[in-house]
């Protein structure tokens, strides 16, 4: 039996050393494990790296994103202050005109003009007074109109003052989209005077 | 786990950690120069704004006149008088009829200028009906 057991050792040691011995090319240092945990564990490295530059690559262009966002928006906000300036400077400019050359429309709505006769503006002066350009605008007026309610009291002259709401656009054709301004003015109807000018703000497009 | 496995671990994670390192560091410097911008475009903004407070300040001070031309004038040279922050740099004109144009800059900002126009009969100085103040020449209509 006994010498059974030894010819069983003698034959069984060549079979199971090589697999509990791996070779040394192929392990880690000072790591010796079962070649069943070798399966296990061998090749985590790889997926735990892409893993890793996969978080890394995300991270990067999440960043990048939120970047590209913030710049968008400030542009969209610079666009829309440079528009609130040409169309605050188009009102003033058209107030000036309206003043300065025909203020007999001064308290006339936009749809009287064309009957408020040669003497106070032409057809020509209206069409000049409707259309107009500033700096990086070109603009048209498209309302003119005394404010609805009662008229506005004021420096002891009640009655003679009323507000004017006024509307313009961009000119369309540029491009862009029909923006509309909106502006309240307070005028003096007798003498015809402009005595103030508000900015009521953008109103968006209207179709 | 062999070493050939773990070094193209290594490989493809530092490089990739480079790689976003770098893109992180772009993208910061980006973020910082676009806030400086920001800031400079809140300046002229500021200045702009305070440019027709200085208007309508002086316009209050300034007796109405019929001339808006001349009215513009003494806007625009008011304001042309006040001094400017540091870093940025204005341009005051005033056309024949009275309007007067600002155009405000930073100078570190690569962007045009910012353009306002101001006329003084928006502001109650001038126009055919200009006349004096209302305890100066009372209204015919007047109550």
């Amino acid at each position: 039996m006994s010498g059974d057991g030894n010819a069983y050792r003698a034959n069984a040691a060549p079979v199971v050393a090589p697999s509990v011995q791996p070779p040394a090319a192929l392990s880690l240092p000072g790591c010796v494990s079962h070649p069943r945990d070798r399966r296990r564990q061998g090749g985590f490295a790889l997926p735990v790296a892409v893993v890793g530059a996969l978080i890394l690559l995300l991270g990067s262009l999440a960043a990048q994103s939120a970047l590209h966002q913030s710049r968008l928006r400030h542009a969209s906000a610079l666009g829309q202050r440079r528009l609130e300036d040409a169309l605050a400077s188009a009102a003033h400019q058209l107030v000036g005109r309206l003043v300065a050359h025909h203020p007999c429309l001064l308290t006339l709505p936009l749809a009287a003009w064309p009957g408020s006769g040669s003497t106070c503006a032409d057809a020509a002066a209206q069409e000049w007074l409707r259309q107009g350009e500033v700096p990086a605008l070109a603009y048209r007026l498209e309302g003119w109109e005394p404010a609805a309610g009662a008229p506005v009291a004021g420096d002891g002259r009640a009655g003679r003052i009323e507000r004017i709401v006024l509307e313009l656009s961009r000119r369309s054709g540029s491009g862009h989209p029909p923006w509309r301004a909106a502006f309240a003015l307070d005028v003096q109807r007798d003498p015809p005077q402009v005595l103030a000018l508000r900015e009521l703000g953008l109103r968006g497009v209207r179709p | 786990m062999t070493i050939g496995e773990t070094m193209v671990a290594a490989s493809l994670f530092l490089a990739s950690m480079a790689g976003s390192l770098q893109v992180w560091g772009v993208s910061a410097s980006v973020a910082v120069a676009e806030e400086q911008r920001q800031e400079l475009r809140e300046r002229v903004e500021a200045e702009l704004m305070a440019s027709e407070a200085r208007l309508r300040r002086h316009g209050g001070e300034m007796a109405p006149s019929p001339d808006c031309g001349d009215q513009g004038q003494a806007l625009g040279t008011a304001l042309a008088a006040h001094p400017l922050p540091a870093g940025l740099r204005r341009q005051v004109s005033t056309s024949e009829d009275g309007l007067v144009q600002v155009e405000v800059a930073a100078n570190d900002l690569a962007e045009p200028a910012r353009v306002r126009l101001w006329s003084p009969a928006a502001f109650g100085l001038c126009g055919g009906g200009a006349s004096p103040p209302p305890e100066a020449s009372p209204s015919p209509e007047a109550p």
